[in-house]
């Protein structure tokens, strides 16, 4: 398993554990974290999932891929090191990575 | 069998019967119950009704293609006449967005996503509640209209036709057009109407070459010079047939959702107790009475797929090439995913309604429907007020359907809300 923080815009900090190779979404999902929507159940068609590391677990998770680049490149409002967390596959080294929700998506 | 299932059986039913398309959510209720995959009699389609199967369909891309007809797949042979005359003057139908699967579907999908998208609909925001206020002063002073015909038509018409550049004048040609367009869907048409039908969508497609050309050799800031211009991520820009292909299905799903959907939000603020005082009290909850406007009574009721290959879902046997009828209106007030779905709450904190879909196909207008609504909902209920029915609807107060779910007519009366 692998353990995640979710920083939230209220904030609080949700922890939880999730199954490698199953998606960030999904572990942030069955949370219940409020900010993430995942409008189009993971297939990098809304822009609805995303979440922003810090530098640091920028470099670990590794940039979006093409797909996800072009999504978001037409969201409201992204950062430099924001992702789409329904693209992000749990790995083991992807323990104890920390991201935060954004207040608004799409 | 369920003890707390007092649904009357599903035989009972008839899916085409005006009624039941009406006020279908007894007849969901029964589905979910008794058959919650259905091979329904009166169409020869199987009826997906619960969210969870629905959602399930949607994801599968692979087993559950959009790989079809979707216009001409209630006219059997006879839907050659209408291909015969694309074909001869006009640009014949191509499959694009939501008739293909990825990764065909992928390439047009970000070039519609790039037209649709959020910050494209930020910037056209101040342009739509200009025009929601000039459709509201046409009828303002008289203290009463015909809601569907006065405000929504006219109010989604406008905005569309400006977008894609469209003569707003000569709205009611574009009508004519978005119901052609949707006409073989609705019913079972004879030769003589799809050859009219089809000479209706040359009409309009002509125009739209038009237009494009234009477009292309002067951009303006509107939708549709972002299509001409769009390339997909291989670097090509999209040719006429696909443009043409494109506009068939921004012209349809434009203009009868969004119209439905303003005219259904009305209903709902009329019929559910304390909703209207509710919202109209505080206006920052426009934004979630859309939400909950949407799930409890979307504007398109079901579309369709095909099945790729033998499967099964919820313990039913579906062999390839059998028609699911995704019915989103149904899994919307599905009781195992929603507390009370037939109860209107805009507190309901639970917002994963499937109005729009789900998966790759998701609707690429979400945002623009969305933002359409809250500015309609939010200008209503500032320049008006004490809002109620004019007169009784008609019984059946939708036009008989299987996809959409068109109101007949609204008429409401109100006075004047604000001091101008
Ligand atoms: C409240 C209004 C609307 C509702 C309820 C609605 C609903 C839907 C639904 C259920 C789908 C199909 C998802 C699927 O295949 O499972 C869809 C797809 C689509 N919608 Fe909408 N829609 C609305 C407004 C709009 C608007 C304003 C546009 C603007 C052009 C639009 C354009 C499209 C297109 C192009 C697709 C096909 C997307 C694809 O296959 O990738 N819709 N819509
Ligand atoms: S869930 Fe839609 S893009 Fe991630």
């Amino acid at each position: 398993m692998v353990e995640v923080t979710f920083l939230c815009p209220d904030g609080t900090a949700v922890q939880g554990r999730g199954a490698e190779d199953t998606t960030l979404m999904e572990l942030a999902k069955s949370l219940g974290i409020a900010g993430i929507v995942a409008e189009c159940g993971g297939a990098c068609a809304c822009a609805t999932c995303q979440v922003v590391c810090d530098e640091h677990w920028f470099a670990v998770v590794g940039p979006p891929n093409e797909n996800e680049t072009e999504m978001l490149e037409m969201a409201a409002s992204t950062s430099l090191t924001s992702r789409l967390s329904c693209q992000i596959r749990l790995a083991p080294e992807l323990h104890g990575l920390v991201v935060s929700v954004p207040e608004e998506q799409g | 069998m369920d003890l707390r299932s007092h649904s009357k059986p599903i035989e009972e039913f008839n899916f085409l019967d005006p009624a039941v398309l009406d006020n279908p959510f007894e007849y969901y209720r029964a589905a979910q119950e008794q058959a919650p995959v259905y091979l329904m009699p009166e169409t020869g389609m199987y009826l997906v009704s619960r969210y969870e199967d629905l959602r399930q369909v949607l994801l599968d891309t692979e087993t559950f293609s959009n790989n079809l007809d979707g216009y001409g797949m209630l006219q059997g042979e006879n839907w050659k006449v209408h291909q015969g005359i694309l074909q001869e003057r006009g640009w014949p139908d191509l499959p694009t967005l939501n008739f293909t699967d990825p990764p065909v579907h992928t390439r047009y999908r970000r070039i519609a996503d790039s037209i649709f998208n959020a910050k494209r609909i930020a910037a056209i925001s101040d342009r739509i509640e200009e025009l929601c206020n000039l459709i509201i002063d046409r009828f303002i002073d008289r203290g009463e209209c015909e809601f569907v015909s006065e405000f929504s038509f006219p109010f989604v018409g406008t905005i569309i036709s400006e977008q894609l550049g469209l003569d707003s004048e000569k709205m009611s040609t574009f009508k004519k057009w978005g119901e052609a367009i949707m006409a073989p869907t609705s019913r079972v048409m004879t030769v003589e109407e799809l050859r009219e039908n089809a000479e209706t969508i040359v009409e309009m497609q002509h125009f739209i070459a038009g237009k494009l050309e234009e477009r292309r050799k002067e951009p303006r800031n509107d939708l549709i010079s972002a299509l001409v211009s769009s390339r997909g991520s291989d670097g090509e820009e999209l040719d006429m047939m696909e443009l043409q292909s494109f506009m068939r299905q921004f012209l349809s799903g434009t203009y009868e959702s969004v119209v439905t959907m303003i005219s259904h939000g009305m209903l709902i603020l009329l019929r559910e107790p304390g909703v209207m005082e509710q919202v109209a009290t505080d206006l920052s909850r426009v934004p979630d009475f859309v939400e909950e406007a949407l799930r409890f009574d979307t504007a398109v009721p079901g579309l369709a797929r095909l099945v790729t290959r033998d499967t099964e879902l919820a313990g039913v046997h579906l062999p390839a090439g059998s028609i699911v009828m995704t019915r989103y209106a149904a899994a919307n007030r599905d009781p195992a995913k929603f507390d009370r779905p037939d109860k209107f709450d805009i507190d309901r904190k639970d917002k994963a309604h499937l109005s729009f879909g789900t998966g790759p196909h998701l609707c690429v207008g979400r945002l623009l429907a969305r933002r359409e609504l809250v500015i309609a909902f939010r200008t209503l209920l500032t320049r008006l007020k004490d809002i109620e029915l004019a007169r009784p609807l008609p019984e059946i107060a939708h036009v008989p359907h299987a996809l959409l779910r068109p109101m007949k007519e609204l008429p409401i009366r109100f006075a004047k809300a604000d001091a101008a």
